[in-house]
């Protein structure tokens, strides 16, 4: 075999394998990121579905859990925590999160003061102001009052009244541990360490810090279906049509429950936006071809004296952002970023 | 036959070989790469139609933008998102609402446009066995297609699309309407 030859083949088979790396990565990155974009979006809305469900309720003979399994990386280090609450008692995870700051403060949000629901407001006067029940029997309130205290002692919850509040912390652990678990394959060997140490969901070429995914924001928007213009903002956002509810609006109900207006006709939506660091390391060797090639830069080339390589495959790590009621129009760092709506109608 | 003859001759049949072997490279990268950024896009559209039984105008803009700028290119045309099943004609469109449960034909379809050389851009069966041309100078060949001509002929092709790539799912939608019945 000549030199020539020698030289062919080297040179060819170093383009062969430079071009189906590229080609390799532009067909998954095609087809890879369309996914990321899904299942990240699912993690979120099952995150919702599972905050709504109450399962720390449940705890009994017949099922009904609080926590879930601590997920750990490929070295057996805990990645993301299986325990959603700050407690592991119902009475305890209800209190805290019906009692924090947070949710005093979603009462006096435009969306929670535009439902003026009664019911939910017996709720907060039970467990944030607990000396307003001290009324004497047969005083005005009285009856009021008991039903307040009953509210707490069965741990009614705004969901359990049809207004989808939700607690961004715990929102949060649980999208982050559905996205960990939907991304590694329940495989802890898909969870590795980057250069810096820090923990990623290894998924076809991607890195998804999962830990890191955070619940960005709760556009909470309340709609009164009995306003023409919010009906269609309504069915706008939902696809639902109002005209078609049957709610059966009886003003008649609302004066003997003595509420002044059937609380259904006002219907509370939440729009979940989240962040998700990204990055894309390849599942080809180009990424080592590329460090291998800018590592062995010769010292003193381009005039440069002391020179030492300094290139490398940066794995910037990108924001995916998605959800929230006007997703669709947003442009994201993965195409077709789509919008995320929760409610329950009563 | 003398060496200079024959590098001549071998050169002659060499050239366009290779021309072809290039070409037929080019659309196999470009034929695959379409037919995955296609294939993930009707996941997205499968999907859209699960989570809500069918695809909400909204979210068909949104699609529709998508697919646009994957599909803008020399290589691919006629690519739309498929709503409607051909075979089953008791499935309602995917541009309509149903219930939980109900039945929904979804996906896409496009047409790849082999790239060949020397491949005229608008290759229309002349039926008349005459020239086609463009334009309405009759007068002076009359072999020419007129306007009109060439016009109907492109309606009929629009018509029969040849799509070669076809993704379509029948799913079920998951999602409960309190408004439906």
């Amino acid at each position: 075999m000549s030199v020539k030859t020698i030289f062919k083949v080297l040179i060819g088979t170093i383009v062969i394998i430079v071009l189906s790396s590229l080609t390799i990565e532009m067909f998954n990155i095609s087809t890879t990121g369309l996914q990321v974009n899904q299942i990240s979006r699912l993690s979120a809305k099952q995150a919702a579905t599972l905050f709504s469900q109450e399962t720390y309720k449940q705890i009994g003979e017949d099922g009904g859990a609080v926590n879930a399994d601590n997920i750990r990386d490929s070295d057996g280090a805990l990645y993301i925590t299986g325990e959603f609450y700050d407690y592991d008692n119902a009475t305890d995870i209800y209190n805290s999160m019906y009692t924090s700051n947070e949710f005093k403060n979603w009462m006096k949000s435009s969306a929670a003061t535009k439902g003026n629901w009664y019911n939910l407001k017996l709720i907060d006067r039970a467990l944030n102001n607990p000396r307003s029940l001290n009324v004497p029997f047969g005083s005005d309130g009285y009856e009021e009052a008991i039903l307040a205290q009953k509210y707490k002692e069965s741990m009614m919850t705004p969901s359990n009244l049809g207004i989808p509040y939700l607690d961004k912390a715990v929102l949060e652990r649980m999208f982050q541990w559905n996205l960990a678990q939907l991304m590694s394959n329940t495989n802890p060997d898909n969870i590795k360490r980057d250069d810096n140490g820090v923990s990623y969901v290894a998924y076809k070429g991607f890195r998804i810090y999962a830990n890191l995914a955070t619940i960005s924001r709760l556009e909470y928007k309340t709609f009164d279906l009995k306003n023409p213009g919010e009906r269609v903002e309504f069915n706008r956002i939902t696809n639902i049509d109002p005209d078609n509810i049957n709610f059966h609006f009886d003003d008649r109900l609302s004066y003997v429950q003595g509420l002044g207006e059937e609380e259904r006709n006002k219907v509370c939506i939440v729009g979940i936006e989240y962040d998700i660091p990204v990055a894309y390391e390849g599942i080809t060797p180009i990424k080592n071809i590329f460090n291998f090639v800018v590592s062995n830069e010769v010292e003193g080339i381009n005039s440069g004296s002391g020179r030492a390589a300094y290139n490398e495959w940066l794995d910037n790590t990108q924001k995916l952002q998605s959800g929230g009621l006007q997703g669709n129009d947003v442009e994201g760092v993965l195409p077709i970023p789509g919008k995320l709506i929760y409610y329950i109608i009563k | 036959m003398s060496d200079g003859v024959k590098y001549i001759f071998r050169t002659i049949f060499k050239v366009p070989i290779i021309i072809l072997v290039v070409y037929a490279i080019f659309n196999v990268f470009a034929f695959s790469l379409t037919y995955f950024r296609l294939l993930g896009f009707s996941y997205v559209v499968m999907q859209t139609a699960v989570e809500n039984n069918y695809i909400p105008p909204e979210e068909m803009n949104t699609l529709n933008k998508y697919l646009q700028s994957i599909t803008d290119n020399g290589v691919v045309g006629d690519a739309e998102i498929v709503i409607r099943n051909e075979e089953d004609a008791s499935i309602l469109p995917a541009d309509r609402r149903r219930q939980y449960g109900s039945p929904v034909t979804v996906g896409v379809k496009a047409q790849y446009k082999f790239i060949w050389p020397l491949t005229p851009k608008e290759q229309l069966n002349n039926t008349s066995g005459g020239f086609i041309g463009y334009g309405s100078n009759t007068r002076s060949f009359s072999g020419y297609a007129s306007t009109s001509t060439l016009e109907a002929r492109r309606k009929a092709l629009e018509d029969n699309k040849n799509n070669n790539i076809n993704i379509t799912y029948t799913v079920i939608g998951l999602k409960y309407y309190s408004d439906l019945n």
